[in-house]
């Protein structure tokens, strides 16, 4: 799920770079550097879980229902699977936040509409 | 358990390339100050070490949103050791095989994909502006 999440995230970044930002004005490549770059490594990871015991890649699950006809997902029951999900959702939606923020320090540092700099320069030439 | 750390180590070498080539573009710039430096085809494409910071780009991103997993699922705290698969020895033979596995992987897929997209750029990009070469520049 963290990875669909961050993946979203690495399609949206990489539509808007190319669409808007590829005058470097806004960092909209830094963003959607970010988002590719940990999409592969989850990805590798992913894969790894794939071939190594877990066999589960895009946590694709399994439903049936046991002996007392309660749902079940996979080796987990509904609730825990459901939980389990949310929680990787959660992840997926801090990691994308977490990259919006370092975004968005990026652009403030650089400040491409120059708010800071006329502020410096204004209270300069008052002293 | 600690697979970011490898990703992490690249980007921090080629953290320090990045700084040295940057600088030596600009030496060389300065030198010269030759026409196709100052040409708007040479502006149009990309120096190396802006190439380079592609990469580093991905390699930072992607650590620092992997190291956010890794204190998401408690494997990371603020205390030495740092890392709680190194409380025993176990756990950290375990930690170490991740990281020579899944941790080396990540960085040369990374890598790869990096290459990919300086070729493409080459391709698309560079060609068409009449950039002659795909090494990079040297004195």
């Amino acid at each position: 799920m963290t990875l669909i999440v961050c993946q979203i995230a690495a399609l949206a970044a990489i539509l808007l770079w190319y669409f808007k930002g590829r005058d470097r004005k806004w960092h909209l490549g830094l963003l959607a550097l970010m988002y590719f770059g940990a999409s592969l490594m989850w990805f590798v990871d992913a894969c790894f879980d794939f071939f190594g015991s877990a066999h589960k890649f895009l946590e694709m699950e399994q439903y049936s229902f046991d002996s007392a006809g309660n749902l079940v997902v996979g080796s987990a029951d509904l609730q825990a699977a459901f939980y389990q999900g949310a929680s990787d959702a959660r992840l997926g939606l801090l990691v994308v936040i977490a990259g919006l923020i370092v975004w968005a320090a990026a652009v403030l540092i650089s400040d491409p509409l120059q708010v800071w700099r006329k502020r410096f320069k204004e209270k300069e030439t008052r002293k | 358990m600690a697979c970011f750390l490898v990703p992490t180590g690249e980007a921090i070498v080629v953290s320090a390339a990045q700084l040295m080539l940057h600088q030596r573009e600009k030496k060389m710039a300065l030198a010269s100050r030759s026409e196709a430096i100052e040409s708007k085809d040479a502006k149009k494409t990309a120096a190396w070490s802006e190439k380079i910071g592609w990469l580093n780009g991905m390699l930072w991103g992607g650590a620092f949103l992997l190291a956010l997993e890794h204190i998401w699922h408690g494997e990371v705290r603020a205390y030495w050791p740092f890392l709680t698969a190194m409380d025993n020895a176990a756990d950290t033979a375990t930690m170490l095989h991740e990281m020579l596995t899944v941790g080396v992987t990540m960085a040369l897929a990374v890598t790869a994909v990096w290459g990919v997209m300086v070729l493409l750029y080459w391709f698309l990009v560079e060609k068409k502006a009449g950039a002659p070469e795909l090494k990079p520049e040297t004195k």
